[in-house]
């Protein structure tokens, strides 16, 4: 039987959908943002991965004529990296339950 | 520029795909760092530049691992390095055999080419192409809104 896989949200990633959603940031803010919480090398190889997910867009910055050096690279939430992020908080939650609380 | 060295290193050692979206934001950050002159800002991007290069060939490594067809290359690779193996360690035996003296250690350097000899053109062969996409997990997003 063709199982469709489902899309899987790390805490990282989770970390990364929630600094995002209020507006466009480019990666180094991010890390400044996350006090310690995202590292410089690897949150590019986490912001590939969510791309190739689907949970965030990224556009590069618009430069004035003349600027030197590579363009930055700036990342947005899709508003399905925002559904899949809000259905696993649901699920943590709901298996943080002990069974007593259930009822 | 900054990062310059770097870029160029990376752009020979992981595709194009990873290069763009894992080096080049990196190399961005370094080279947007230079201005502000400050030397441990610049060592941190330094070394964050550097660790998104490994990062970036670990990635492909991933992608090449988690690819539909890896499982099914891995296993022809391994059938073909052990049919030359068999047949190098065949010619080698009856080499051996024919021979008057033959030292232990000659006969495993003979066996340690005949491994290489196996192995290097098979896998020289099947290396996956450098322009791979990362065909992980793409979800529908269609019905989204």
């Amino acid at each position: 039987m063709d199982e469709q896989r489902l899309p899987s949200v790390s805490p990282t990633e989770s970390l990364i959908l929630d600094l995002l959603e209020h507006g466009e940031r480019f990666g180094l803010e991010l890390v400044d943002a996350s006090k310690g919480r995202l590292k410089r090398g690897s949150v590019y190889v986490t912001l590939s991965r969510m791309e190739a997910k689907g949970f965030v867009e990224s556009r590069q910055e618009e430069r004035a004529p003349g600027a030197i050096g590579l363009p930055r690279r700036m990342y947005r939430p899709t508003a399905y990296g925002l559904k899949v992020r809000d259905a696993y908080q649901l699920l943590r939650e709901a298996l943080r339950l002990r069974p007593a609380d259930a009822h | 520029m900054p990062g310059d060295f770097i870029n160029a290193l990376a752009r020979r050692i992981v595709s194009a795909g990873t290069h763009a979206s894992v080096i080049q934001p990196a190399i961005a950050d370094l080279q947007f760092e230079a201005r502000t002159r400050s030397t441990w800002l610049m060592a941190q991007s330094y070394l964050g530049a550097w660790t998104a290069v490994c990062g970036g060939v670990l990635h492909d490594i991933g992608i090449t691992i988690q690819h539909p067809g890896f499982i099914d290359e891995a296993r022809t690779a391994t059938v073909l390095v052990g049919m030359q193996a068999v047949y190098y360690g065949g010619m080698l035996s009856l080499t051996v055999a024919h021979l008057p003296r033959v030292h232990g250690a000659a006969i495993l350097r003979l066996a340690l080419l005949a491994v290489i000899a196996s192995a290097v053109p098979v896998v020289a062969l099947m290396l996956p192409k450098r322009d791979m996409t990362d065909t992980r997990a793409q979800q529908p997003q269609d019905d989204i809104g």
